[in-house]
Parts: C-alpha cells; sequence; structure tokens
C-alpha cells in the first residue's frame, strides 16, 4: 500500500472522493454504516501510518491502548457509587495520560533534535482530546463511556494530525444519530464549499506564499543581513507578511478540509478560524484563531487555574491573578510547540500582549466619556492588531534565530 | 426544491469545476503558443521559470534565435553585453539567454535534452565558467532551484538505460535532493541509473499523467512570470554610436570602465565593488591560494552536453572567459592553475571533435575586460560579441563529426591530473 499522508496533495480527495461516498449515499438515505465507517477510517489510519512511517504506526497503537486503559479506569473510578473522587487520582490519570506527549516535546531538547521513537502523527491532538474527557468526567459532565465511541473519538481520521480539537460529548451527540436529510444536503453543500475554498487556501494561496515567495524572501533577507541594524534589512519586514499569509492560508486550508470532511460524514466537526486578521484586538484575535486549540487551554487551562487560584484566595487582585493566568496559559502554549527561545518568546509576547490589552480595556471603560469610539479607532484596532500579530509569527517562524544565530 | 434537487445543484458545479480542471491539466491538446513579443521578453529576462519551462524556448529555437547557455556573467548587462548590441545593431540573429546564478552544466543538459528536436542543426553558444568545476560540482541547493520536474520527465521519458550517458545523468539526478523528491521520478531514474527499462506502471505514470500535466501548467503559467528587461537594454544602447564600429566600440568600453570603476585599484565597476566587496576585502587577502577548478564531477556534467550536441547535430561555440588578473594576485588564485583547467576542458572538447572555442583564459590582464571579479564586461563583451558575429556568419557543416567517448564520465577523468594530459 503506498503511504498517504492528510491533504497532503489535490490526489488525496480522489481518494477521500471514492472512499466516502458509499457512506454518504447510507447518511443521504438515513443510515450510518458504522461498520463500513469504521472500514474507511481504518484504510486511511493505515495509509497514513504504513511503509516507513511504521514505527509511528505502533507507537499510535500503544498510545491509543495506554489512553483507552486511563480513561476508562479513571470513569470507572469516578462513577462508581460514593466515588471518593480524591484530586491526586485525578492528577495522576492526567499525568499519565500526557507523559507519551512531554515525552516526545522534550526528547529534541535531550537527543541532539532527534524525534522520539515514541512519537507519531497527531500526537498532541489526540492527548487534548483526553486530558479534555479527564477533566470533564472529574466534572461529572461525561456520564456514559463507550470503548467504540471512544476509539471513534480518539482516532476520527479528518482530524489526526492538527485537529481542530473536538469535544467527546459534541461529537458523540453527532456520531450517535444520523442527520435528517435536508440537514445533510445542507451538510454537504457546506462540507463542499469546505473542501473547495480550502484548494484556493493550502493549494493555491499557501503555495504561492510559502513555496513561491518566502524561500526568496529568506535569502535576500539573509544576503542583507550584513551592515544592518540586527540584520533587519527591508526583507524581513517582507519575511514577516509573506510567512504571516502563509501559516494563515495553509493552516486555515487544511482546517478546512477537515471540518469539510468532517461534514460529509454527518460530523460538524467545529470551525477553527474566523476571518481572524479582522479581530480588533489581540484578545479577539485569540478567539479567531486556531479557535479549537485556544478554547481548549482557556477552558481546561486558564479558567481552571483562575476557579483553583481564587477558590483558595491565592492572589487578593484578581487582576493579578488573571495575568498570572496568561503567562501560565501563553508559556505552556509557547513550551507546547518546541523548546527554543522563539517558540517561548512567542508564548510570552502574546501574554504581555493581553495583560496590556486587559489593562487598555479597565482604562477605557473608566474614561468612557473622553476616549472616542467609532469605526475609525475600530480600522485602527484591526490594523494594529494585524501588525502585532504578524510581528509574534516572525518570533514563531524562527528565522530570527537563523538570521542572528547561524 | 426537494432534497434531491438541492443535492445535484450543490454537486454538479462542482463536477463541472472538476472535469474542467482535469480536461485543462491532462486534455490531449497544446494550448496555443505565446505571442512573439512574449518570447522577446523571455530571451533577455533570465528569470528561473523560462530555463524551467519548454514552451517559451521551443518557440525561440524554432523562430531563429541564438541560445547563450551561461551563468551569472550573463547578468552583467552593460552597453557592450550581447543583448544589448544586437538591439542596437540588426546583426541578423537575436540571443536567448539562459542560465543566472548558480546554473552549471547539469542545468543547462536538462534543460537541453528537453529542447528534443527543436535544437536539431542549431548553432548554440556556451560560456563555460571556470568557477563552475569547484571540486564537489554543482552547489545542491543551487540545481534545486533550477530544476524542473518537466525537464525530468522528459529526460525519462527518451532515456536510453544502455547507454553510459543516460545512466550515469539518472545517477546524477539521484544525487540531488530534488531528485529524490518525487517518488515515481526516482523509481524510474533508480531503473535508468542501474541499466533497466522503466517498467509499464512507470511509463504510464510518467508519460501519460506527469508529462502531460506539467507541460500543460508550463504553457499556462510559464508565460506570465518573465521579467522584462527590454526598457533596461534600450536604455543601455542609447550611449552607443548609431554606426557599428569594431574599434570604436572597443575605444568606448574602454573610457566606460574608466569611468565607472573610479573606487577601487582592481578595474572593478564602482557599485559591485561598493556593495559586494568592500566589507569583506581585508578577509579575502590570499584567500583563494588553494583553489582549484582541476578536478571533480562537473567535467562529467559537461560532457553530458556535449553528448546531447552530437544527438542533434548542433554547432557550438564554447567561450572560456578569463578572471580579473589584478583580482588574482590579491586573492592568490594561480593563473598556473586556471591554465591547467584550460588545459583539461580544452582536450576533453577538442579530442571529441568539438574545435570552435573562443579561448580568454589569458586575457584577464586587459583592462576593462572584466567587470568585476570573474564576470566579464565592457571590452570583455565587445570581444566576445565579435567572435559571436563571426561564429554566425560562418558557413555550417551539413553534418558535423563528433566522436565521444565515455571516458569524460568516469571518476578517472574527473581526477586526472592536467600535466598528464597531452596538449592537443
Amino acid at each position: 500500500m503506498p503511504n498517504v499522508q492528510p491533504y497532503q496533495n489535490p490526489q488525496y480527495f480522489i481518494w477521500l472522493l471514492f472512499a466516502l461516498l458509499p457512506l454518504m449515499v447510507g447518511l443521504y438515505h438515513g443510515k450510518r454504516w458504522r461498520w463500513y465507517e469504521t472500514l474507511v477510517s481504518l484504510v486511511f489510519l493505515i495509509l497514513i501510518f504504513d511503509q516507513d512511517k511504521l514505527s509511528q504506526g505502533i507507537a499510535l497503537i500503544c498510545y491509543t491502548i495506554i489512553q483507552v486503559v486511563i480513561v476508562a479506569g479513571y470513569f470507572h473510578y469516578r462513577t462508581k457509587k460514593d466515588s471518593p473522587n480524591q484530586f491526586w487520582v485525578f492528577a495522576l490519570a492526567v499525568f499519565l495520560s500526557i507523559i507519551q506527549v512531554i515525552v516526545v516535546k522534550f526528547t529534541p531538547l535531550f537527543c541532539a533534535g532527534r524525534d522520539s521513537i515514541v512519537a507519531f502523527l497527531g500526537i498532541s491532538y489526540l492527548t487534548f482530546k483526553t486530558v479534555g474527557m479527564l477533566m470533564e468526567i472529574r466534572d461529572g459532565a461525561i456520564k456514559e463511556f463507550s470503548l467504540s465511541k471512544f476509539l471513534h473519538f480518539l482516532l476520527f481520521f479528518p482530524t489526526l494530525s492538527s485537529g481542530p480539537i473536538d469535544r467527546y460529548r459534541r461529537f458523540t451527540k453527532d456520531y450517535e444519530q444520523v442527520p435528517d436529510q435536508s440537514k445533510y444536503v445542507e451538510l454537504i453543500g457546506k462540507g463542499l464549499h469546505n473542501i473547495f475554498l480550502g484548494f484556493l487556501y493550502k493549494f493555491l494561496l499557501g503555495y504561492l506564499f510559502g513555496t513561491l515567495w518566502l524561500p526568496r524572501l529568506e535569502r535576500l533577507a539573509l544576503m542583507q543581513r550584513n551592515g544592518h541594524f540586527l540584520g533587519l534589512s527591508i526583507y524581513v519586514i517582507g519575511v514577516m507578511y509573506c510567512y504571516s499569509m502563509y501559516l494563515f492560508f495553509d493552516f486555515a486550508g487544511y482546517s478546512l478540509f477537515a471540518v469539510g470532511t468532517s461534514y460529509l460524514m454527518g460530523i460538524e466537526t467545529p470551525i477553527n478560524f474566523n476571518k481572524p486578521f479582522l479581530a480588533p484586538n489581540i484578545k479577539e484575535f485569540w478567539n479567531r484563531w486556531h479557535m479549537s486549540l485556544s478554547f481548549w487551554f482557556r477552558d481546561y487551562i486558564y479558567m481552571r487555574f483562575v476557579f483553583w487560584a481564587m477558590k483558595h484566595k491565592v492572589l487578593k487582585s484578581r487582576v493579578a491573578m488573571a495575568n498570572i493566568g496568561y503567562l501560565l496559559l501563553f508559556g505552556l502554549m509557547g513550551i507546547w510547540h518546541g523548546e527554543t527561545w522563539y517558540y517561548i518568546v512567542y508564548g510570552l509576547f502574546h501574554a504581555c500582549l493581553i495583560i496590556g490589552t486587559d489593562a487598555w480595556l479597565r482604562f477605557k471603560k473608566k474614561y468612557r466619556q473622553s476616549i472616542p469610539s467609532n469605526r475609525w479607532t475600530k480600522a485602527l484596532g484591526i490594523f494594529l492588531t494585524f501588525n502585532v500579530v504578524c510581528f509574534s509569527f516572525l518570533i514563531f517562524s524562527g528565522f530570527l534565530d537563523q538570521l542572528w544565530f547561524s | 426544491m426537494s432534497n434531491f434537487k438541492k443535492l445535484i445543484s450543490i454537486i454538479a458545479p462542482m463536477i463541472i469545476a472538476l472535469l474542467l480542471a482535469v480536461l485543462v491539466l491532462y486534455g490531449p491538446f497544446c494550448l496555443p503558443k505565446s505571442e512573439p513579443a512574449t518570447v522577446e521578453k523571455a530571451a533577455t529576462s533570465l528569470s528561473a521559470n523560462v530555463l524551467r519551462g519548454e514552451q517559451l524556448k521551443d518557440q525561440a529555437l524554432d523562430s531563429g534565435y541564438l541560445m547563450i547557455m551561461g551563468s551569472s556573467e550573463l547578468l552583467r548587462f552593460d552597453s557592450f553585453h550581447p543583448s544589448v548590441l544586437t538591439h542596437k545593431y540588426q546583426r541578423g540573429y537575436q540571443p536567448f539567454l539562459l542560465g543566472s546564478a548558480g546554473t552549471q552544466s547539469l542545468t543547462h543538459f536538462f534543460s537541453a535534452q528537453a529542447m528534443g528536436k527543436h535544437l536539431n542543426h542549431k548553432r548554440v553558444v556556451v560560456i563555460i565558467s571556470p568557477q563552475w568545476f569547484v571540486k564537489k560540482g554543482v552547489d545542491k541547493n543551487m540545481f534545486d532551484y533550477y530544476y524542473s520536474k518537466q525537464q525530468a520527465t522528459h529526460f525519462i521519458r527518451h532515456a536510453n538505460p544502455h547507454s553510459e550517458a543516460d545512466r550515469y545523468a539518472a545517477q546524477r539526478l539521484l544525487s540531488m535532493p530534488s531528485g529524490r523528491g518525487d517518488e515515481v521520478i526516482e523509481s524510474s531514474l533508480k531503473n535508468i541509473a542501474s541499466g533497466q527499462k522503466i517498467s509499464a506502471n512507470q511509463k504510464f505514470l510518467v508519460n501519460d499523467l506527469k508529462s502531460p500535466n506539467l507541460s500543460h501548467q508550463d504553457q499556462l503559467f510559464t508565460r506570465f512570470f518573465i521579467k522584462d528587461r527590454r526598457s533596461k537594454i534600450d536604455e543601455q544602447s542609447r550611449v552607443l554610436p548609431n554606426k557599428y564600429n569594431q574599434q570604436q566600440l572597443n575605444w568606448i568600453a574602454g573610457n566606460l570602465g574608466k569611468e565607472h570603476s573610479t573606487n577601487n585599484s582592481f578595474q572593478i565597476d564602482n557599485r559591485f565593488y561598493d556593495r559586494q566587496l568592500k566589507h569583506a576585502l581585508p578577509g579575502l587577502m590570499n584567500s583563494q591560494q588553494n583553489y582549484t577548478y582541476e578536478y571533480g564531477p562537473e567535467f562529467s556534467d559537461f560532457q553530458l552536453l556535449l553528448n546531447q550536441f552530437k544527438k542533434h547535430n548542433v554547432t557550438p561555440l564554447f567561450v572560456i572567459p578569463p578572471i580579473n588578473s589584478k583580482w588574482m594576485v590579491y586573492t592568490g588564485l594561480r593563473q598556473s592553475m586556471l591554465n591547467d583547467f584550460d588545459k583539461k576542458i580544452t582536450y576533453q572538447l577538442k579530442t571529441q571533435g568539438f574545435d570552435k572555442i573562443v579561448d580568454l583564459h589569458t586575457d584577464g590582464d586587459v583592462p576593462y575586460f572584466m567587470q568585476d571579479t570573474i564576470h566579464l564586461g565592457w571590452r570583455g563583451w565587445v570581444k566576445v560579441d565579435q567572435e559571436l558575429n563571426r561564429f554566425v556568419k560562418q558557413k555550417q557543416p551539413q553534418r558535423v563529426h563528433y566522436h565521444l567517448r565515455d571516458y569524460f564520465y568516469t571518476k578517472d577523468w574527473q581526477q586526472r591530473v592536467p600535466a598528464t594530459i597531452k596538449k592537443y
């Protein structure tokens, strides 16, 4: 069998079309053929993890077994009569479920850039899903657990490699039912629209910015670095905008594919991007950029930290608590991207931006009468946010590392 | 509207779009040729996509352009550049420049073999830079930059696994990251390199799927991404006298050279000196004492190009440019090494019947011959133009007699010490 990475080239969609067509006919007639759905998922997983990716496939299988044991075990513990609901049991479950991803994330740091043998494509996204489940099991929000649903949720192939990160309860609700016919026709329409928009984003615009222009600008910037303060020639600005556009169109295109494919399968995976470059401030930006990830971090890291800190009265000032929460949240996200200075600086930079924005919003509220608010100030906000975000992506790209230290 | 009708109204446009895309990319037809003005623009563009493409070059060959293959020196558009002189004086020919910084024999080989029969009985000029012949051969990144999948598929379709040349070419392409970038191309090349025919499956994928797709992409897009230098060339030609006069041109070239190289003692163009050399100057003193252009795979890569010329009865003119002598003294580059390189490459050419050579390798001390350290300019271009003109006017033999030797693909030849070579 050939090796096929998800959404890598237009031919992939021909494979996808052939595989999904029977499923779609079934859904259109009100039937969800689970055995066929399972078969398709299995084939596409094998296509991703066969040949030279076999060791990744084995890592995925082991990972899945371990996660099943942890989640099922914790569910059993938490739902038995008079469950003691000890914090340490919960903490242990979370720790066990993230340990593999921690090993994977830190291996390159300690083993001179080599990838870990327990790594596989999409490991972080799968871990996000199980950790979210553990938290909701602790909250008592997840009241039933089925092995087959869990496996379908965890290994849902359209979103396997980079999300969007769905939630167990939302997923199973879609999965258990078949959309009625007119609803499903609507889903097909939206799904195909997403996929075709994805073509425009990833294969045209992403290619233009990422493959045609970016390498050229980077070369020019590196050639001109001598004789400029910190090597910052005009081309570095070019790299900054070009990389930002590439990052957006490539990833948003990928997400559109994942969402579109899910729709065709009758699953309404949440969208991941909502015109992020039109955000009027940085907080709003994170509500529009890679939304499933930022909501995950907001719900499971930030909110939980703030509640915990409030309950234990760690600090008097709510503002200070929120700010520490931001630093924790974005610092963690930086480290999750990789243990290099530019990912961590990128994270902390965003934390500072949000803290600053919060302060400004409080100030604005206090002096509401004397600060104008109209479409011009809104446009200014969008302009500033866009440029600040692009600058943060320049940090994120690692190009400055190349410019200064190589 | 019923659900079924709704469904059809959603799917129908997508199916039509899909069919159209398949038709445009794979359909059995040729897209219309480019306008002659586009070919004219491409002739001096030096754009990488022109080099990678096919249609524009084929059109240029068919309409009588003179192909000039070279590298970075072609970018030096002063008033005496061949493209400027032929623009000013109607010389009966017009150059089509192929190459840019970093193009070497291997790139030119793949580009030339894709021209196929369009090359038959044509004249071609090749400017051989000594700097190509560094020990490691062509820089992999540079080769990849100019690599064309279309040319690779053309090569695979026409390669003969029993020919030493084609096996060598396949193996060279496999040693580059770009040659291994596509599974089908890689596996086909492996077959050819090991002396086997490509399989029926590979043949189908390359001939019927990749090849039409790539050539349609070329026909659709190459014409839109071409740098236009025509106004610059026109501007450069304005300082030239209206009537062509060799001595006068040579004299003006010397004067212009003098005018434009006032801020350094190497007779290097002021702007080049300011931008590229001034800062690095102290570090460059005696930095090239151990440079050698006498060994390496480039000699065999170059042989591939010669083989291509024989296949299509091409009459080539080879130009071997010098290096700025004042610069050589400063950096410690040895003239004796350059002489040895010249001896080796001349031997390779002449023993196989390629005897039209403009050998300028000792002219590095002619004032204002070079525009900078290694690039022809001013009087150098005037000299090259004279030779080109003479070459084009010469009567072309009906059949050319080259006798190529596979020996030049061997490590033995690549590493051969020039002192052991008889002067030919």
